[in-house]
């Protein structure tokens, strides 16, 4: 079970905004940063992740480890990592469940895993390789995706609940990724959320997507839409209040929109909430 | 069929969407393993990753390289893009190391002008003193308390966010937006710094500037720092390298002066 604190509803910082970080005026319960960002020698990125440390709590949240990968750990990488969550003490550190590089070389994209005893296998054994390097839980989010295989053995959400009991890590539950890829695939997105192990849901994304006709596409550039939304009432009844983080990664707004977005979570989380806490 | 092993799918799948950067190469071992949607054949699906592969990386080539792209325009950029992934595939971790060897590639190719090499070489440069290693710039003051008979000694240590190139081109004309068919070769050096609020800047030098520099950071004496300006006549070597040693300390660019 993961004994993590509610810090409440964060922002995802991105250059955009670190002008606000630096003047002292972006305001959040946390912040979340991507860690490769940061993983050089100096110069103002730095400098604002210093500053935004001061401000509020921060969550450091990875792009490029290649957990579900088959080469050998890039050991500079995890270096880096563990540097930078000895530098800035993160609340918690998150990655995610897919693959990203082959022979060396890096796709810079969250590609899909077969989900096999096989690929169970080797998520596990490299999850539970960072944590030990890097002496702490870590997270791990679901991702979107546009293929699946044949060979696959078990549902996602199987194969996510697996590895988090399994490695003994948290869960980065992307509500977004569940509805994209529900709809790309056909299968229930509730039934995916029904499907995870309680007490391993360490942090929640919203985000938007694009409509490509034929199949959703994770595209951080849009407000959180209606169905997304729906889905996350369920996520708060099932799990109940969980750190929460609305994604932007291109057509980023200013941070008052950002802001607004992390109060409209807050106040449907507390409305899911009230609502069990009413008697019957 | 047998179950294709996890490391066989990555290399299929490695292959389809980046061994042909931006083209259609699904190999056909992949696809008898990949799903269809309802809506999406398998050859359709695993091209959503392809072409997300090339346009990403493109992009970012185009951020780290805005004025190359910009002066040859989106086909030329993108069909620049499509070699260079083809060739060096990303090594690195973090997207902010894409892009490395893209001025050597431009050397290389008789159809974008040459001087484009040279402007891509000042970006690099940029890039990578936009994230060097910090430190404290030397300031005019804690010079002034060194002792006389010392500077002839004293021993500068540039900071880590300064970068000099050799170019054969202006190149720093074609960042300010001059058309590369109008200029023409002019070898000379580029001086590229980060200043202390951590704006980036550069600057050409003249032929005193870029050896008094070069002298410094290969860690010369200040008296033979002094000897790019030799042949000046004394006094105005003096005033020169006076100068030269002013302008530096106020971009901040040497962070430490010590004797031996």
């Amino acid at each position: 079970m993961l004994r993590s604190p509610h810090l409440g509803h964060g922002i995802g910082l991105r250059p955009p905004h670190y002008p606000r970080i630096l003047d002292g005026t972006a305001r959040a319960d946390w912040f979340e940063v991507i860690s490769e960002n940061f993983m050089i020698p100096g110069g103002r990125p730095l400098r604002v992740l210093e500053r935004a440390r001061a401000l509020a709590p921060i969550v450091l949240h990875g792009v490029s480890m290649n957990l579900g990968g088959t080469d050998p750990f890039d050991e500079r990488h995890l270096d880096e990592l563990d540097a930078l969550v000895r530098r800035f003490e993160p609340a918690w550190v998150s990655e995610h469940l897919c693959w990203g590089a082959f022979g060396r070389h890096y796709a810079h994209d969250l590609l899909p895993l077969p989900f096999t005893e096989e690929a169970l296998r080797q998520v596990v054994g490299r999850v539970r390789q960072v944590q030990d390097r890097l002496g702490r839980r870590i997270l791990i989010e679901n991702v979107s995706s546009y293929v699946t295989f044949t060979h696959s053995t078990m549902p996602e959400w199987t194969f996510l609940g697996a590895v988090a009991e399994e490695a003994d890590c948290g869960i980065l539950l992307d509500v977004n990724n569940v509805y994209v890829s529900a709809v790309n695939h056909g299968f229930s997105a509730e039934e995916y959320i029904a499907g995870l192990p309680l007490g391993r849901i360490g942090q929640i994304h919203l985000a938007g997507h694009t409509d490509a006709g034929t199949h959703l596409i994770d595209t951080h550039d849009h407000p959180v839409p209606a169905p997304v939304w729906t889905l996350y009432r369920d996520v708060v009844r099932r799990f109940g209040p969980i750190p929460t983080l609305v994604e932007w990664d291109d057509r980023i707004p200013p941070f008052e929109e950002l802001a607004a977005e992390a109060d409209r979570a807050r106040a449907l989380e507390a409305e899911v909430l009230d609502a069990y806490a009413q008697p019957a | 069929m047998l179950t294709p092993s996890l490391r066989e799918v990555q290399r299929l799948f490695w292959r389809s969407i980046a061994s042909a950067p931006g083209a259609l190469t699904a190999s056909p071992a992949l696809l008898a393993v990949s799903a269809p949607s309802a809506t999406l054949d398998a050859a359709a699906r695993v091209q959503v990753y392809a072409d997300a592969y090339f346009w990403r990386l493109r992009d970012v080539l185009a951020e780290n390289f805005s004025r190359v792209a910009a002066i040859l325009g989106p086909e030329r950029f993108t069909e620049l893009a499509r070699e260079y992934l083809a060739r060096h595939p990303s090594e690195h971790p973090s997207l902010r190391f894409l892009g490395r060897e893209l001025a050597a590639l431009i050397a290389r190719r008789a159809d974008v002008p040459p001087a484009l090499a040279d402007l891509a070489r000042l970006e690099w440069a940029r890039l990578e003193v936009f994230d060097a290693a910090d430190c404290e710039p030397l300031t005019a003051e804690a010079l002034r308390s060194i002792d006389p008979e010392d500077w002839p000694h004293l021993r500068f240590t540039p900071i880590p966010a300064l970068a000099i190139l050799r170019t054969t081109w202006p190149a720093h004309e074609l960042w300010d937006g001059a058309d590369p068919g109008t200029l023409t070769p002019h070898p000379g050096h580029v001086r590229v710094w980060r200043a202390h609020d951590d704006r980036v800047f550069h600057a050409p030098m003249d032929t005193g500037e870029s050896e008094a520099l070069k002298r410094l950071i290969a860690g010369a004496p200040f008296e033979v720092v002094c000897k790019a300006f030799d042949d000046l006549p004394p006094v105005t070597a003096a005033q020169q390298m006076t100068a030269l040693l002013a302008r530096w300390l106020e971009d901040g660019i040497i962070t430490r002066a010590a004797c031996g």
